[in-house]
């Protein structure tokens, strides 16, 4: 009764049936807008505006941020106040948030975690609720255009990302002459041996005998380890073929070296 | 007081849920289901989907309607969706506009 004299609010029994309520055992999710009264007796969350009185009653929750001219808190409130006029915490009151309001009382008795500030709310406040509201639709429209510009952006980066590594493939599998290429691809283990250096050792040295090497690489497999026989014996196939095709072979070892070269610079 | 009533000037966008007596004076935008009545007073715009165990209507709806008991559309009321309810009252002069499905 005194808040109604000193802040003159309406005190929170005033003109009980007419004003428009939100019962015990109701549930408002969304926006809540109006130019009269109203009194929460149930549950709000989103967001309220009035042009007039917010009265938060003892059984009410508020999950919104408030925007109005007078708002009375009985019950509990989590979100930001923000009153042109006066904001009243009674002694049940339960608050966490910030307030913004020229004038704030709290009674004892009243729970209240959040800060207060009592600069007037016009200019600055309805400025920065513009800008908030601007950048808000500007985030909006940004990241919808960036969508866009992503969606339509990465495509041709990706293309071209991928270009760019299928092109010099391709310029490598154009320098390779395309029977060496097939018979690379076609024999399976070969690209194995192109990392290898074991085999340019056997094949560079006897390259005239075909049947010889069988013969010679069989002592050291018998020494030696059965990698090194799979090694030696897989030129073998591509080198059973005429003395052409281990010319043919002979080839590809050279261009794994300029290969090699290449990738050292860069 | 366990009713709930939207004023004249309210205008609430988004849903509304509740146990109680739900009467509209304002604007109701989005969804309300509600367990006990709904009763749209003249001036009240309801443009939500509507579920509820009895639904009076004076104002205007825009929207589907369900009722569990009965929905009753008054001589003042403007009403433009699907009204599904066991017993549906249409006085003379209501406006409406939709389908009809009592159940049967």
């Amino acid at each position: 009764m005194a808040t109604k004299t000193r802040n003159n609010l309406p005190s929170p029994e005033a003109s009980a049936e007419v004003i428009a309520h939100i019962g015990p055992g109701t549930r408002v999710v969304g926006r809540v807008s109006g130019q009269e009264d109203l009194r929460v007796h149930g549950t709000v969350e989103g967001t309220v505006r009035l042009a007039q009185t917010l009265f938060v009653e003892p059984e009410g929750v508020l999950l919104a941020e408030v925007f109005a001219r007078d708002v009375v808190v009985s019950g509990t409130v989590v979100g930001n106040i923000h009153a042109e006029s006066a904001v009243l915490l009674t002694a049940s009151a339960r608050v966490v948030g910030d307030i913004r309001s020229p004038r704030v009382s709290v009674e004892p008795g009243a729970a209240f975690r959040g800060a207060i500030s009592m600069e007037p709310v016009d200019a600055d406040e309805l400025a920065a609720e513009a800008t908030a509201a601007r950048s808000y639709s500007r985030s909006d429209t940004r990241s919808a255009s960036a969508r866009g510009a992503l969606a339509v952006g990465e495509r041709p980066v990706a293309a071209s990302n991928g270009d760019a590594r299928r092109t010099p493939a391709r310029q490598q599998a154009v320098r390779l002459p395309p029977r060496r290429a097939q018979a690379f691809t076609a024999a399976a283990p070969a690209p194995r041996t192109w990392t290898t250096p074991a085999p340019r050792r056997f094949d560079a040295d006897p390259i005239p005998p075909i049947a010889a090497p069988i013969v010679v690489v069989q002592h050291p497999a018998i020494r030696s380890s059965d990698d090194r026989l799979r090694r030696r014996s897989e030129p073998l196939p591509a080198a059973s073929e005429p003395s052409t095709d281990a010319k043919k072979l002979a080839r590809p070892r050279t261009l794994p070296r300029g290969k090699h070269k290449v990738e050292r610079v860069d | 007081m366990a009713t709930t009533v939207i004023g004249s000037s309210i205008v609430i966008d988004g849903e509304i849920s509740g146990e109680e007596q739900l009467i509209v004076h304002g604007t109701v935008k989005g969804r309300i289901v509600v367990r006990d009545a709904l009763v749209v007073e003249n001036g009240g715009l309801v443009e939500a989907t509507v579920e509820s165990a009895s639904i009076t209507v004076n104002g205007t709806i825009h929207g589907d309607i369900a009722a569990s008991e009965r929905a009753e559309l008054r001589p003042s009321c403007t009403v433009v969706g699907d009204i599904r309810a066991p017993r549906i009252l249409i006085a003379d002069g209501a406006s409406f506009k939709g389908n009809v499905d009592m159940g049967g």
